[in-house]
């Protein structure tokens, strides 16, 4: 029951929200406990993850293989917790405006996906709520009313609709190789399967999670859809959706195919070095704030692809944390570039912080995790290329800084940037005390 | 029979994709859907379609296998709700920049590049209900 609470409570809120209008603050503030509910529920499962025995729980009662598993390990929720939260501030930074009328509902939607997504212990459950979350999210990309946001909703939805069908499709070729759907017996069962098939998923894999992402070569459709959205869907699109696929990348690599990941750590590390560079190198040439951040939410990624190209568990861990720390920084930088002022320039500045890595923030401490797993796996020219990126970035962000906050800050946006300054409160919290976070990445990619 | 299939199943992904390049907001629509119908014939094909219905007890690789079909439904009714928004999304595109091209005139123009200056977003075409 209590693995079923933290997916029951937004799938039931979710419809009953819909049908009322989400401007209303009493509708605004029912939402935002349902995913308080949600962070709690999770956090609830926490100690069972950490201590090694996850719970979990199989539909039915069926044996496992047969009956559909949901569990919760220190991997799911190490993801899950942070993207429940980041929804929260999204949500609570983006109602009243117009134009989101259904944004709590559609949340709370994506909510449920998202967390079912990282219960899921089957690879086809994944995909069901997988789906549900893009659902939500095509919806949410699209709000606003404004036609440029409209146009944008389309795009993204065309591009992410295609990048589904390839996931469909390697999630299918799982089943056919492996003869079960299950992520843990297919893991074992996929080593008897030929190699070229269990290429092709990987590649598969890697393709629909990377349109997903913005890796190079498919982020030409990233700074159309951020360019005009509202601060608080453009936080959504580059903070949880993002933590989807990092996490499709570290539980469909290091969990189902770990053979493959090794074998695809040189393409790994070219492709997240390519990216961070591009995407670091593009930035710096924009004008405009949220340009340039749409640029870094493109190359942030690579940081994942490069730790993940280490080959070794202190890589998969620090995967694991920078992927959690990115969707929170980049959520964060988001949310603040929304407002004008002192403090919204305050928040942005702890997010353009992290992102290079200056402490006391946790960008600092996912930094020296993932240069340490560098260094040990004798990886010393990636090092570099991270740190290379990090100052580009960091010239990037603060090159469109001075104008972006000047001015009076908006009398009617008192709550958003509340919400930014709680964000960037946790964030320098989480950068000055990282035991914990350290420990659940490190938990996350355990024996 | 297996390289009919799948040469079908290529051809499909690939007329989808060819579709979901082009400008026009129709096309890409049509695009999308022939591409994630593809997905769903790939799942068909692999399930050794043509042999017995897994209705008896049958020798396991004499009938054909029900979890892809089972699959295959799933994603058709996920590719059923997608397609209905993808529609949608493509109508109201339509209707408020009056052109079916995905790319009409004056709508990307970039910034001059300097600080603080953003490109257009054009509050204009706001919905009279704000929804």
């Amino acid at each position: 029951m209590s693995l079923v609470l933290p997916l029951a409570i937004p799938w039931v809120l979710a419809p009953a929200l819909a049908l009322v209008d989400g401007r209303r603050r009493g509708v605004v503030a029912l939402a935002a406990a349902g995913l308080v509910a949600v962070v709690a529920a999770l956090a609830a499962l926490l100690p069972a993850a950490l201590s090694g025995a996850p719970a979990e729980v199989v539909t039915g009662g069926w044996p496992q293989g047969i009956g559909i598993r949901l569990r919760a390990d220190a991997l799911t929720l190490a993801f899950a917790l942070p993207t429940a939260a980041l929804l929260l501030a999204a949500m609570l930074h983006a109602a009243g405006r117009p134009g989101t009328r259904s944004l709590p509902a559609l949340v709370l939607f994506l909510a449920a996906g998202e967390t079912g997504l990282f219960l899921a212990g089957d690879a086809f459950t994944f995909y069901v709520f997988f789906e549900v979350a893009m659902a939500a999210a095509f919806a949410i990309s699209a709000t606003g009313g404004t036609r440029a946001q409209i146009r944008a909703g389309f795009v993204f939805t065309v591009v992410n609709a295609l990048g589904s069908a390839v996931l469909l499709v390697a999630i299918a070729t799982i089943y056919v190789a492996a003869g079960t759907l299950d992520m843990e017996l297919a893991r074992e069962a996929l080593h008897a399967a030929p190699g070229g098939v269990r290429a092709g998923i990987a590649a598969l894999i890697l393709v629909a999670l990377g349109l997903k992402l913005g890796l190079l070569p498919f982020h030409h459709w990233v700074p159309l859809v951020y360019r005009c959205a509202l601060p608080a869907v453009a936080a959504i699109l580059a903070g949880p959706l993002v933590s989807v696929a990092t996490y499709g990348l570290v539980r469909f690599g290091a969990g189902v195919l770990p053979g493959e990941l090794a074998r695809a750590a040189p393409l790994l590390a070219v492709l997240g070095a390519a990216t961070l560079l591009y995407g670091a190198l593009a930035a710096v040439t924009r004008g405009s704030p949220v340009e340039a951040l749409a640029w870094t939410s493109i190359a942030e990624p690579g940081y994942v692809l490069v730790a993940l190209a280490a080959g070794t568990a202190a890589g998969n861990a620090a995967a694991v944390l920078y992927a959690i720390v990115i969707s929170a920084e980049k959520t964060l930088l988001f949310l603040a570039s929304g407002s004008r002022g002192p403090v919204a320039s305050a928040s942005w500045a702890v997010g353009a912080f992290s992102v290079a890595g200056i402490p006391p923030t946790p960008g600092f401490a996912a930094k020296l995790a993932l240069l340490a797993a560098l260094l040990a796996a004798g990886r010393p020219l990636l090092a570099g290329v991270v740190v290379a990126s990090a100052g580009m970035v960091l010239v990037a962000l603060f090159r469109t800084y001075p104008r972006a906050f000047r001015g009076e800050p908006e009398p009617a946006g008192a709550r958003a940037r509340a919400v930014a300054l709680a964000l960037a409160a946790a964030l320098v919290l989480a950068g000055l005390v990282p035991g914990p976070i350290l420990q659940l990445s490190r938990a996350a990619v355990g024996p | 029979m297996t390289f009919l299939a799948a040469a079908a199943v290529g051809a499909v992904f690939a007329g989808g994709f060819a579709l979901a390049l082009s400008r026009s907001l129709a096309r890409i629509a049509a695009g999308v859907f022939l591409f994630a119908q593809a997905a769903i014939l790939f799942i068909v094909a692999a399930g050794r379609p043509g042999t017995a219905a897994p209705i008896e007890p049958a020798m396991p690789g004499h009938a054909a296998d029900p979890v892809l079909q089972a699959l295959a439904l799933t994603a058709l009714v996920i590719g059923l709700g997608q397609s209905a928004f993808v529609l949608a999304l493509a109508y109201r595109t339509h209707a408020a920049h009056g052109s079916v091209d995905l790319h009409p005139p004056g709508a990307d123009e970039p910034g001059s590049g300097e600080p603080g200056d953003d490109a257009p977003c054009g509050d204009a075409g706001r919905d009279e209900e704000g929804r």
